[in-house]
């Protein structure tokens, strides 16, 4: 995978304060069970669902980065005319299928804004509030996949030739 | 018919070089679609695939791998190996691989394994003479003791797909894991031997290598943490995880002092940006599974495997040859969820135990990380030495027929994976 960037971005900073966020809330549930045999077990819940806010803006960068796991063994003897074709093709699916969760996401959100209202088990947190993170922090996801495709088809354009 | 467009769909999508969680996504959202399973839920369902604790330890032992990597402790532990085999014959080769099974037991990912080692002891090692195909192909291939010996993302993956505890499946690695990473050793010596491969000029005094091993006990402290905590019960996994967290920071911040706040931010985005790489495929592959199964296809490949194999062993030795060849094009998590599925039915009915399965299932797996066209512990070697995977690859062939003769082994005698976990308690027969 490529190295970190040298600047570190807004996406950077947020996706690094939810995993820490995380362990500390998980960290301090493990000491206060042991040691203090007192639970906190219902912020499990928070843990949980900043973990999926964590896994949309860190899918975002992996996409930039050209880390997600794929099969390049055709792609890389492809003449140069179908690369591209193949990197704005494969783009574009990534993205489709996360406009498709956005789209049923926030179509779930209005639901449970106009409707359902339901509040989650443990702490009875309105769960519009944990859904809303997905459609939000996604922006990164299609900032990623984009980043990546021009990247992508910049060098293939510069390398010349067919 | 829909089912094989499904499927083509997918095999297409994956051979042009689509990602695998995209592809597994779209050819899940067809299904779901064509065959009206409700596509409403897509995004309560995305959220609620990765929204689980268990799946918690998968974030936190990546980001204890990075933060014990950056603060230098592979170095340290490799400093240790040299000063007590480097002399050998294949001298440090035999200290990547063990290495390697070192670093395994504290990161539960094979490519994470094979660039913090392969960092440390590739250049010593072409610098020694070794062939660097060799060389990179030697520590891609250790770097599968990592999902074999605990912890695991692919043990964590394996028991969320089929319920096994996954402190159970931990426990049933360390054998296993000791058993391959021995043979490993083995193969790195002979092979050096016949390519004299020679060892380094000198063994460490008694005293260097008693000063190295206090110098590595910060190391050494963090897998008896890890393991102990769970082979008693003290700890979940998710538990243990986030304990080596703290502890690996508590080890870089403040007996190493060898990490900034920058560096500190950098490893919190790396560990994030690694484990959303495998929660990406994990969300998408329990769609796509979730849909299959839904219409049925799971119950018709699991009668179908269980009418093609006469007995447990034929059908064992079917699927570990499927589970290779698959190895070859896919990744650990999404054969298991593309395969798992099916072979619980398939356990059920042949009465084989899921826990010692499990071993035999990940063993398998491990072997297809290091195996070409899509290895990805060779695709990190390979990066390393800016050499072709290809070459690699023909190095490692002599480690995967070790490999396969230890999982046969594994394979014949299920007390090597069962005794541990029925010893602590943690598992029942």
């Amino acid at each position: 995978m490529a190295q970190s960037d040298r600047r570190i971005r807004m996406d950077h900073w947020i996706v690094a304060i939810l995993l820490f966020t995380m362990a500390s809330i998980a960290f301090v549930n493990v000491l206060s069970r042991y040691l203090f045999h007192f639970s906190f077990a219902a912020t499990e819940e928070v843990t949980i669902n900043l973990f999926v806010w964590m896994t949309v803006i860190g899918s975002g960068i992996a996409f930039e980065r050209g880390g997600q796991l794929g099969m390049i063994t055709l792609y890389r003897v492809l003449p140069k005319r179908w690369k591209k074709f193949v990197v704005i093709f494969s783009s574009g699916l990534s993205a489709v299928l996360f406009v498709l969760v956005d789209f049923y996401m926030i179509q779930a959100i209005h639901e449970e804004l106009t409707l359902f209202h339901a509040t989650s088990a443990a702490l009875g947190i309105p769960v519009w509030i944990y859904y809303v993170g997905v459609p939000i922090f996604s922006v990164f996801v299609f900032a990623g996949i984009y980043r990546d495709a021009s990247s992508k088809l910049g060098a293939l354009t510069s390398e010349g030739g067919l | 018919m829909e089912i094989v467009v499904i499927f083509l769909s997918f095999l297409v999508l994956m051979a042009l070089g689509v990602p695998i969680g995209t592809s597994l996504g779209i050819a899940g959202v067809i299904t779901i679609y064509w065959f009206d399973l409700g596509i409403g839920m897509l995004g309560v369902n995305f959220a609620s695939g990765i929204a689980s604790f268990p799946l918690l330890a998968i974030p936190f032992f990546v980001l204890a791998g990075v933060i014990l990597e950056k603060a230098g402790l592979a170095a340290t532990i490799a400093h240790f190996f040299e000063l007590v085999v480097g002399k050998a014959v294949g001298g440090l080769a035999m200290v990547s691989v063990m290495t390697c099974m070192f670093w395994g037991a504290l990161s539960g990912s094979g490519p994470a394994t094979t660039a913090a080692v392969g960092l440390i002891l590739l250049a010593p090692m072409i610098k020694q003479g070794y062939d660097k195909h060799f060389a990179a192909a030697t520590i891609a291939n250790a770097s599968d003791l990592s999902i074999i010996i605990p912890p695991s993302i692919a043990f964590i993956i394996y028991g969320t797909i089929t319920n096994v505890s996954v402190s159970a499946l931990f426990v049933a690695g360390i054998i296993p894991g000791l058993i391959t990473g021995a043979g490993t050793v083995l193969v790195a010596y002979l092979v050096s031997k016949k390519s004299g491969y020679r060892g380094l000029e000198r063994r460490g005094s008694l005293k260097e290598i008693l000063i190295a091993l206090k110098d590595s006990i910060w190391a050494i402290l963090a897998p008896v943490i890890i393991l102990g905590g769970i082979y008693t019960g003290v700890f979940t996994p998710t538990e243990a995880a986030v304990v080596a967290v703290f502890y690996s920071l508590f080890v870089a911040v403040v007996i190493y002092r060898s990490v900034t706040w920058r560096d500190m931010i950098r490893m919190l985005v790396d560990a994030s940006v690694t484990s959303s790489v495998i929660m990406f495929i994990v969300v998408f592959a329990g769609i796509f599974t979730w849909a299959t199964s839904v219409i049925g296809v799971i119950d018709k490949a699991a009668d179908f495997v269980i009418s093609v194999s006469p007995n447990a062993a034929t059908m064992i030795i079917l699927v570990n040859l499927l589970l290779l060849a698959l190895g070859m094009i896919l990744d650990a998590i999404s054969i298991s969820y593309l395969i798992m599925p099916i072979l619980i039915p398939v356990l059920a009915a042949f009465k084989i135990d899921p826990l010692w399965y499990g071993v035999i299932f990940i063993s398998a797996l491990a072997i297809g990380q290091a195996t070409p066209p899509v290895g990805v512990n060779l695709f990190t070697a390979a990066n390393l030495i800016k050499g072709d995977l290809d070459s690699i690859a023909k190095q490692a062939i002599v480690f995967v027929i070790m490999d396969v003769i230890v999982l046969i082994i594994l394979s014949l005698f299920p007390i090597l994976s069962l005794y541990l976990p029925v010893l602590s308690g943690l598992y029942k027969l």
